[in-house]
């Protein structure tokens, strides 16, 4: 299990100079303008208007970033193989994490804009709901899970430095040193920093589950101080696990043909990951039918009124789109497996399916926080922009700075399919 | 069920078995029978079987099953009403439960059918050894005796640890 093994040593030296330049490029202007366009609307007659559609982008690139790297624990936890070759470009998504937590801490100054119950206290809630309770304990969430998530990455990709290094760019060598800390790949070093990752991949898991449900519960449900559902945790970080898995695909896309990866990533990796998003477009549906179910035959008002408001009314074309954005439509285009192998068809669900979540993230905020229908214009396009700017920024430093191919993981999956 | 004239070889490696697969089939072989004691992505790649048929069973049997929970609970719910909750008589929701339940139901039944419907359409004679369900891979070559010796070699040369011929 050496660069040199396998067979695919020209396509891993290619992977560690990774041509980066437009995603930076790309994601640098989208930045600016976004940027620039938050600041302006901020400050101006309408803070509300950016603010909103702010928390909508910090929870939804949140979600997509963190989904990425808690797709690969869950790969390694279920001892899989085939994803070997692209577990990677979901883990790169792990650059945006430090990102989304300056993102939080700016939510705090817009606070009064997107948080209700700070105007208005519910007193229904008791102290659970007060500034400094929700703003802490929300805040020690995202520092636990991202330290955890980084620090998995960071171990995951020790042994590909070590074996990489030599290969590497005369200009990157010197950030894997830093990265690698010492690690040079001997048997005790191989081993102990895979007993590691063993701890850290299902610690990942469990804290991601239980920790992002809390964050659902207080940076959305508590938007509708008045609502509650049990399962809105679920729902929130499988939803955000599903984001993850539609990136992966998009980057998958991206990456193959400019790092010339065609030998690696072949049918099975576009039919495992396109039955992948299938899965999880059924159980995102599973979750939300199973708590409109429940909530429809109670018929009590303050359940039901969450989601009828948004399924009649101003809100229904939104509601209408994301159920065929996330359910209808990738459920019958990625049934077929000609339809998961192929490129093209793959890219258009996979992106139709990362889209409609988006919408849904807005479905979530935004009638809680306006009197009236949806609304789009520059300040949501704008400031949209913005945050895949900085995704794609964030993502692109890391294809700039690593290898995009673990050669250890890639030759696993190797071992299996020839 | 006596087996046709032909060649019989036990693999214990895997690559050894898919080699031989592969060499029969350069060699124009196409009716051969492959044993393998548990399911394995190298074999199933070397005989490079078309896709199952079955699929088109197991989705024919989903939306039936689909189709006749939403009649069957409409049809039921008309025909002898009862207002239950204050609900419409025919409500959608709670019938999405009843629907998926079968089409899971005929869809798994359906797909069973079409595995016992196909494998007995497609059954071959072949000789067998125990073995083939335990640790060992099986390829047995129905042939006529003239082309034995030709297909005897290419096995015990791809590594089979017995070959036999069975007539």
């Amino acid at each position: 299990m050496s660069a040199t093994g396998g067979g695919h040593q020209d396509a891993y030296r290619r992977a560690t100079a990774a041509p980066a330049g437009p995603l930076v490029t790309a994601g640098a202007a989208l930045a600016v303008i976004g940027l620039a366009l938050f600041a302006m609307f901020a400050t101006g007659d309408d803070p509300g208007r950016a603010w909103r559609v702010y928390h909508v982008n910090f929870l939804f690139f949140t979600g997509l970033s963190i989904g990425g790297v808690v797709f690969s624990a869950a790969f390694r936890v279920s001892k899989g193989a085939w994803a070997g070759p692209i577990v990677r470009f979901a883990e790169a998504g792990a650059a945006f994490l430090p990102i989304s937590l300056v993102a939080f801490l700016i939510l705090f100054l817009g606070r009064q804009h997107v948080f209700p119950w700070i105007d208005h206290p519910t007193p229904v809630r008791g102290p659970w709901l007060t500034v400094s309770w929700v703003f802490w304990r929300d805040l020690a969430c995202l520092l636990v899970v991202f330290g955890v998530a980084i620090a998995y990455v960071v171990h995951n990709l020790k042994p590909d430095l070590a074996v990489l290094r030599d290969h590497a760019p005369e200009g990157r060598r010197a950030l894997y040193d830093r990265v690698a800390a010492g690690f040079t790949g001997s048997p005790e070093q191989t081993a102990a920093n895979e007993r590691r990752l063993d701890r850290l991949a299902p610690l990942l898991l469990v804290l991601y589950a239980y920790l992002f449900s809390l964050l659902a519960f207080d940076l959305i449900m508590s938007l509708a101080p008045y609502w509650y559902s049990t399962l809105f945790g679920w729902w929130f970080f499988m939803g955000a696990f599903l984001t993850g898995l539609t990136t992966l695909g998009l980057m998958m896309v991206y990456w193959r043909r400019r790092l010339g990866l065609q030998q690696l990533i072949g049918r099975q990796q576009f039919h495992d990951l396109g039955k992948l998003v299938f899965g999880l477009s059924v159980f995102w549906t599973y979750l939300m039918f199973s708590q409109f179910l429940v909530q429809w035959y109670g018929n009590l008002p303050e359940e039901t009124a969450f989601p009828f408001y948004r399924m009649w009314g101003e809100w229904r074309p939104i509601a209408v789109l994301v159920g065929l954005m996330v359910f209808l439509i990738p459920f019958w285009g990625l049934i077929w497996v000609k339809s998961k192998i192929t490129p093209f068809t793959f890219t258009v669900f996979v992106t139709v399916s990362l889209a409609g979540m988006w919408l849904e993230r807005y479905l979530l905020v935004q009638p809680s926080l306006i009197e009236h229908g949806p609304e789009f214009g520059l300040p949501e396009l704008g400031i949209t922009a913005g945050f895949l700017g900085l995704f794609l920024l964030a993502y692109g430093w890391f294809a700039r700075s690593f290898p995009m191919v673990s050669p250890r993981l890639a030759d696993e999956a190797g071992r299996w399919h020839h | 069920m006596s087996a046709p004239l032909g060649v019989l070889a036990a693999f214990r490696h895997i690559d050894a078995a898919a080699h031989a697969i592969r060499s029969l089939k350069e060699m124009g072989y196409r009716d051969f029978t492959v044993y393998t004691p548990a399911p394995n992505h190298e074999i199933s790649d070397a005989v490079g079987h078309r896709v199952s048929p079955v699929r088109l069973w197991t989705l024919i049997g989903g939306l039936t099953g689909c189709a006749s929970g939403f009649a069957m609970t409409l049809w039921m719910s008309y025909d002898y009403p009862i207002v239950v909750g204050g609900k419409p008589l025919g409500s959608i929701p709670p019938y999405v439960v009843i629907a998926f339940e079968l089409t899971i139901l005929l869809g798994a039944l359906s797909t069973i059918a079409g595995l016992i419907f196909h494998a007995w359409r497609t059954r071959r004679r072949a000789a067998y050894d125990p073995r083939f369900t335990d640790d060992h891979i099986g390829i047995f070559v129905p042939c006529a005796a003239e082309r034995r010796s030709a297909v005897r070699q290419l096995l015990q040369g791809a590594g089979a640890v017995e070959v036999r011929v069975e007539s």
